[in-house]
């Protein structure tokens, strides 16, 4: 009974009632948002967004930010393109390794400038947004690139039930990995005493480069994933097209809604996602009632401010938390002595 | 707390859904939009007439290359393009111009973009005046415009608009002549290939299971234009507004994702049709749309159309082929010719923007300065390496590698018919 009520009184639940709410009031004002279609093509954004989520998740858990997952997607996802065309008898799973190889590569990039060079993260990631999206626009002239790999297509096609779609169904797997590290090893523990208060976690021996370092690849790698779904959905990579459409950003703002604190060190992927599936319910459910502009433009706003706003109060609460616990602590040594 | 800060974000929300009001499936025409400016009288949906009357005066002729002229005899003019904001289309257009002014015997400087900063559009263009600078091409922000006319006026340099007409907006009159399209007649010519199509391919099929989707980004005036001209075009061919919907991509962005959450939704929600008929403003939207309908089974019996067409020639070219099945192309080497062509007739004399094509001033509207309209032609499977090969023969350029066997510069009409509204 104390497990059922603690659930019910995170964050967690109140999203999630949040989502079933806003699923029923779109369905009945318009019932086709149920439909096979819509949802098809809602969990197909789930996919690429979700596999992108896990690792901008855990950063944000420990402390960092990666503004570059986009371009990072972007362009893992033009090496698979460009190599499949470049060389039509290669194996489309030995490009795909080698694209996340790049992605990793991104990912070290990143780690150069912060660990070695000792740039703040935010400001370093705005950077190689724009050095890896701009060589992807400068290498395909804004154009698209086709891949014309029917294998490799064929499983954007799979669908369990006829509405599962099987990439859908690798996400929840990349979701699970990142949960499991996350909840059941000391490198999941120590992401958090990283995030949460850098210096402790130093005095305890613990690496904040060495962390960063292994978050920002597998980053970079879970970002080309994601591109690499996209690609797979979209038969082709377009990174003036993926860019545009920002999926890096959602998944930003679905963590921070999620109850991941931007300031490191709380929140939980179970969340995390929450909060995309809630973002996502929204925006498809604008399509299909065919809102006004304005609506989509405003409220996206909105959401990222109620976000902060979450990640603050939280924050404010920890620390009163922390402070009452020291007052009372500091009582009981002066009461003891 | 948390509850409260999760209850106030459902109900925002859902107020905003309760805001979208009903769920109407048919689009209605857009009673409250601008009137549209009267279409010129366009020619069939095969493409545009090209019977020769590209206008008789002299001053016609002027503005285009001319393989016979010794360009190198002449003093070589300093040409400098700018712009607002960077895009591959920008890069695309530049690339065009440096083609031709090295054919024309101009010291071109490639795309100068100001990051959306007027200002520093409007100081740089002074410097670069007084770096000696001949001639412009110019694409800023359009309320710029009277400005620029000033500041180039006063310094007596060449200047040419190129994408956007030079104009502040819309009401306001031209203040260089303007080479480029008409977006009405762009949608019309969409909708009149896919009701044509639709009459070849599924003349069993009944009417009431036919459905046209029509994307669009009705935030753009450019781009709902196309939307604007297919809506008259279909309604005007006899079909019914009950089997034309609108999806326009502003809630979920002008993308190919955006297009393809557009009309996955009313796909679904519209399941009596078998058959579909998409116009799609730009590429993207045109993947995003073919996407959505391969994903709901619908491929081979939909047919999707767009403006543009380089990605549509990428697919075809890597074997692959979906329900977008046509595009209406003009080569970039065929646009930018009489941009650049125009001011290099300003710059050596041969003409003024006020005496430039004189056939081609539309009197209808009461324009001062002239709009050269430039053809466009419909990309097929069956034609589209010819088409792009047959640009290269035109303009001398090397950057399509079809077969030229057969190609001369005559094969396809590089000029478009005055339409007759023009002549007032």
């Amino acid at each position: 009974m104390g497990r059922i009520k603690k659930l019910l009184n995170t964050k967690t639940f109140g999203l999630i009632v949040a989502t079933i709410v806003l699923a029923i009031i779109v369905t009945a004002l318009n019932p086709s948002f149920v439909a096979r279609g819509n949802i098809r093509n809602l969990l197909n954004t789930l996919s690429f967004q979700g596999v992108m989520l896990a690792g901008i998740a855990i950063l944000l858990m420990s402390g960092n930010i990666d503004l570059s997952s986009g371009a990072v997607a972007a362009m893992g996802s033009l090496v698979f393109a460009l190599l499949l065309k470049g060389f039509p008898g290669m194996p489309w799973p030995v490009a795909l390794v080698l694209s996340l190889a790049a992605g990793a590569i991104m990912g070290l990039v990143n780690v150069f400038f912060m660990n070695v060079v000792n740039l703040v993260p935010f400001i370093v990631t705005i950077g190689t947004s724009s050095i890896f999206g701009g060589i992807a626009t400068v290498i395909t002239r804004g154009n698209a690139v086709p891949v014309n790999v029917p294998s490799f297509l064929n499983l954007g096609k799979i669908a369990f039930f006829k509405s599962i779609p099987f990439v859908f169904v690798v996400m929840v797997a990349v979701v699970l990995i990142h949960a499991f590290v996350l909840y059941k090893t000391r490198f999941g523990r120590s992401i958090y005493m990283v995030g949460g208060n850098p210096q402790a976690a130093r005095l305890c021996g613990l690496s904040i480069n060495r962390t960063r370092a292994i978050l920002f690849v597998s980053n970079g790698v879970m970002s080309t994933l994601g591109g690499l779904i996209w690609v797979c959905l979209r038969k082709q990579s377009n990174p003036a097209s993926f860019i545009a459409a920002a999926p890096n950003m959602q998944a930003i703002i679905a963590t921070l809604l999620g109850g991941v604190s931007f300031m490191g060190g709380a929140g939980g992927i179970g969340g995390a996602c929450v909060g995309l599936v809630l973002l996502n319910v929204f925006n498809t459910g604008l399509a299909v009632l065919k809102a006004p502009a304005y609506i989509s433009v405003a409220v996206n706003g909105l959401l990222l401010i109620i976000a902060l706003i979450i990640d603050n109060v939280n924050s404010m609460r920890m620390r009163r938390m922390l402070m009452v616990s020291a007052i009372k602590e500091g009582a009981k040594k002066r009461a003891a002595s | 707390m948390k509850k409260l800060l999760a209850i106030v974000l459902a109900m925002l929300m859902a107020l905003s859904l309760f805001a979208c009001g009903g769920t109407t499936t048919t689009s209605d025409p857009d009673e409250s939009a601008p009137a549209s400016v009267a279409p010129t009288k366009e020619p069939e949906s095969e493409g545009q007439k090209n019977t020769g009357k590209t206008g008789d005066h002299p001053l016609d002729k002027v503005g285009f290359f001319d393989p016979e002229f010794d360009y190198a005899s002449g003093p070589r003019f300093k040409v400098q393009y700018m712009v607002s904001v960077t895009s591959p289309l920008y890069d695309m257009f530049s690339s065009a111009f440096a083609f031709w002014a090295e054919k024309m015997n101009i010291e071109y400087s490639p795309l100068w973009a100001s990051g959306g900063d007027n200002d520093a559009y409007l100081n740089n263009l002074t410097t670069f005046i007084n770096q000696g600078v001949d001639g412009f091409l110019l694409d800023p922000d359009p309320a710029t415009f009277p400005r620029i006319a000033e500041i180039c006026d006063e310094a007596g340099v060449a200047w040419m608009s190129c994408m956007s007409p030079a104009q502040a907006d819309a009401t306001q009159p031209l203040l260089r002549p303007y080479v480029g399209f008409d977006q009405i007649w762009f949608g019309r010519q969409m909708a009149a290939k896919l009701i044509e199509y639709k009459k070849t391919e599924w003349a069993d099929v009944p009417a009431d299971e036919i459905g046209y989707i029509a994307v669009d980004y009705s935030l753009a005036g450019v781009l709902h234009d196309r939307e604007v001209g297919a809506e008259q075009m279909w309604v005007e061919s006899g079909e019914s507004m009950d089997h034309f919907y609108i999806a326009d991509t502003v809630t979920v962005g002008p993308t190919m994702d955006g297009a393809n959450t557009a009309v996955t939704a009313i796909l679904s929600q519209q399941p009596q049709y078998t058959h579909w008929l998409v116009s799609a403003m730009f590429d993207d939207a045109a993947m995003g749309a073919a996407a959505a309908l391969d994903a709901m089974g619908f491929t081979d019996n939909a047919c999707v159309v767009t403006i543009g067409g380089t990605s549509l020639q990428r697919q075809w070219d890597s074997g692959m082929e979906d329900a977008w099945r046509f595009a209406m192309f003009t080569p970039q080497t065929i646009y930018a010719e009489p941009i650049i062509g125009a001011l290099y007739a300003f710059m050596s004399g041969q003409a003024t923007p006020e005496t430039i094509w004189p056939s081609w001033v539309d009197k209808s509207r009461g324009d001062k300065y002239a709009r050269l309209l430039l053809p466009s032609y419909w990309m097929t499977h069956e034609n589209y390496k010819r088409l792009l090969e047959w640009s290269d023969v035109y303009a001398g350029a090397d950057e399509y590698d079809y077969d030229p066997t057969g190609l001369t510069r005559d094969t396809f009409n590089a000029r478009m018919d005055i339409p007759e509204s023009y002549a007032g």
